[in-house]
């Protein structure tokens, strides 16, 4: 089989011992890559109650069969057990480490133990070094990027990397990679700092064997020119994900002061696409994407002139932006910067600053709690002393590094009753109450409350009727409010976690309705390895991926009763906007939630997969070990 | 007469160049007869670049909302206004990658 470079990196941290594994024919046809197989990889090789944090955590990076050549699949998937949720942890990243990682000649790299001081794994082709990284330890991820391509003679390295968050193990610790983009949720960087992994860089001259080349080009060739034409393309290409923030804003789907208000933000003109575009002075694609949605910027003036970087989404924008009061594009500007320079979550952070805003207007924490900063709505001077505590694990802003869902419990006073979150992490800049499917994707996704698990992107971009009766059996689910998702919901995680085991880009699928959707994944799949997959096949390997973790959280001791938006939005109904006074109805999404068992073949009561679909799936190793819980 | 507040985006805004406008329809007055009226004082070519000709809604990778809402959520063109309604418009964005 073509495309996969067909081997496994075992790193052994505590021992110092590196082996390479052969990646059978089984993992690639069940699993394909990426998340797939990086799932299937951490079921096997933890065992339920483990310490996150502790040397028998794995910590795996997975590329996908497509990685490499020219699709836009060069992503890559980080997976290890959550120090921040306590279950499947993962999180997803582009750049161009993948590639170099599949030209070195690697699938995939699994980290046991950990190293007893800091190190750093460098990898050229067939020689794979563990390499002190004492100098290293400290350093900011801009830093480590210039010192390992000074040390290694070689300004083309590709690196994955932590900042001084992942090494002092901050829950809401992420890796960086090249280009400033981030495997950002679910604490992945505090693993990698829990294991004295500074950093992974990789360098590979061997390239990625494609088995059809002409047929594989000239699809190459079309998706391009179909993904060039959709009207998506120009709006990600000219203004990235900024780009949709008036759109939102207008539908009530941007949270406004933790969700004080729904849209309508009164000094959105200063954040739009519009205020950012000056700052922007180019922009950068990830490996074999035309899209280039990563935008550069440079601030000229005020107090944060001369700050440069990359990577800013609507997902800073959104969060810091509407959801934290914050107006000054040039302060979103410099936090975004400092998450990917201290290796942040960018989304988690801002998320949970909002619901501290609120503690602090409504008296729940004090001055003497904030340690003297003043948390009020905007004010990013408050918020960048915080971040710098919360880095350090010092003070209040230590405690929020720890994650809502722990800190509103310290904090108390009804602490939680401001947060909102699925399974311990957090989500609350964007108002998903109107949105029904968006919702009961949140409140089953696996690695907890999680767009890119399944955003239902038909609902919350909208979709003509008709469309929504062909593809999903009722003309009810182009409508945010209905909830007659279930179907829906099913489709998009398929789709996505598709997306993530060949590590294909979602902006270039049809979740937000570009080009790729699941029969081109198996066009791109066959050209590229000679395995013909249809449609029904790759839908199985997607539900036996799901089902895999699935089958990992309820060895964690998640069922039914953890399906839900919990917190503020799964209690207040919406306070103004277009949808104001709509909530999620208790009995309704039930019952959706009933439809989505239904579907899915798992227990209605418990939310267990039944042993009927894991032997189904072939998963009959997986149904003897629940049947034990 | 009922009042209704317009708002364009993208570059459509670029041309209008302002962040919102007010025109004047009759009560009773539907979405279409917003963008007839637009189409008189804008530019005759405006309706066609909003409505596909053919299945008279929409275009497909238009977006019109009012009040926030997707028109396919409500009665479509057909939808009555009211006095203070908002509409918004969100053409496509054309052209490649300005950032360079």
């Amino acid at each position: 089989m073509s495309g996969w470079a067909g081997r496994i990196l075992l790193v052994d941290l505590s021992s110092g011992k590196i082996e390479v594994e052969v990646l059978s024919p089984d993992l690639k046809l069940k699993y394909l890559g990426g998340r797939g197989i990086n799932s299937r990889l951490l079921y096997e090789g933890i065992k339920a109650g483990i310490d996150p944090l502790g040397p028998e955590n794995l910590l795996i990076f997975g590329t996908g069969p497509l990685s490499g050549t020219l699709a836009p699949a060069s992503r890559f998937t980080v997976t290890a057990k959550s120090p921040l949720t306590g279950i499947l942890g993962d999180a997803n990243c582009g750049g161009g480490f993948s590639a170099e990682l599949k030209w070195a000649g690697y699938d995939h790299i699994v980290f046991k133990g950990a190293a007893s001081k800091p190190v750093y794994l460098w990898i050229f082709d067939d020689q794979v070094e563990i390499r002190d990284a004492s100098h290293l330890w400290g350093k900011t991820v801009p830093e480590t990027e210039i010192m390992l391509k000074q040390e290694l003679g070689d300004s083309e390295i590709q690196f994955a990397a932590i900042g001084p968050a992942g090494e002092n193990q901050v829950g809401l610790a992420c890796i960086i990679g090249s280009n400033y983009r981030g495997a950002a949720r679910t604490g992945m960087g505090a693993v990698m700092g829990a294991k004295k992994l500074k950093a992974i860089a990789v360098r590979g001259t061997k390239g990625v064997k494609v088995e059809k080349p002409k047929e594989f080009f000239l699809l190459i060739e079309e998706l391009c020119e179909k993904i060039r034409n959709s009207p998506i393309y120009p709006r990600l290409s000219v203004y990235g994900t900024p780009g949709l923030t008036t759109l939102l804003n207008e539908r009530g789907y941007c949270s406004v002061r933790n969700l004080q208000q729904s849209g309508g933000f009164e000094e959105i003109d200063k954040i739009d696409h519009e205020a950012l575009m000056p700052f922007f002075v180019k922009s950068k694609s990830c490996v074999g994407c035309i899209i280039h949605c990563g935008h550069f910027f440079e601030i000229k003036e005020g107090p944060y002139a001369g700050e440069k970087g990359g990577g800013i989404e609507f997902g800073a924008i959104g969060p810091f932006g509407t959801h934290c009061g914050i107006s000054y594009a040039p302060a979103i500007f410099k936090m975004a910067n400092l998450c990917n320079q201290y290796g942040v979550d960018v989304l988690g952070f801002s998320t949970i600053l909002g619901f501290a805003m609120e503690w602090y207007q409504r008296g729940i924490i004090t001055l003497d709690d904030l340690d003297g900063i003043p948390l009020e709505w905007g004010n990013y001077e408050a918020a960048i002393k915080i971040f710098y505590k919360m880095v350090k694990r010092e003070g209040f802003g230590g405690l929020l590094g720890e994650g809502a869902v722990r800190a509103a419990a310290k904090i108390g006073r009804g602490a939680e009753n401001y947060i909102t979150h699925s399974k311990g992490l957090e989500w609350g800049h964007a108002d998903i109450r109107a949105f029904k499917g968006y919702a009961l994707n949140q409140a089953t996704a696996t690695r907890g409350a999680d767009h890119l698990r399944g955003i239902p992107g038909g609902e919350l971009l909208g979709i003509p009727p008709e469309e929504a009766q062909k593809k999903f059996g009722t003309a009810e689910a182009a409508l945010p409010t209905s909830y007659n998702k279930a179907r829906m919901v099913l489709h998009y995680q398929n789709l996505c976690t598709l997306a993530d085991a060949l590590e294909i880009c979602k902006f270039n699928t049809e979740i937000i309705g570009q080009g790729i959707g699941i029969e081109e994944m198996g066009r791109l799949l066959e050209t590229a390895t000679g395995v013909a997959m249809s449609k029904e096949t790759l839908l199985e390997v997607a539900e036996r991926i799901y089902n895999v973790e699935r089958a990992f959280l309820v060895r964690e001791g998640i069922r039914r009763k953890d399906d839900a938006v919990m917190g503020k939005q799964g209690q207040e109904a919406v306070a103004s906007g277009p949808f104001k006074g709509e909530r999620l109805d208790p009995d309704k999404f039930n019952q959706m939630l009933d439809e989505y068992y239904q579907l899915r073949g798992w227990d209605k009561k418990t939310g267990i997969p039944t042993r009927k679909t894991l032997e189904e799936l072939g998963l009959n190793d997986i149904a003897a070990e629940l049947d034990n819980l | 007469m009922i009042r209704i507040k317009v708002r364009p985006f993208f570059q459509l805004k670029e041309i209008l160049k302002e962040k919102e406008l007010t025109i004047e329809l009759t009560p009773d007055s539907t979405v279409l007869d917003a963008i007839e009226e637009l189409t008189k004082r804008l530019s005759p070519s405006f309706k066609d670049a909003v409505i596909d000709k053919n299945s008279g809604k929409v275009r497909s990778y238009y977006r019109v909302l009012l009040g926030g809402r997707d028109l396919h959520q409500l009665d479509d063109l057909n939808t009555k206004l009211c006095d203070g309604d908002i509409i918004s418009f969100f053409p496509p964005v054309a052209g490649g990658n300005r950032a360079t």
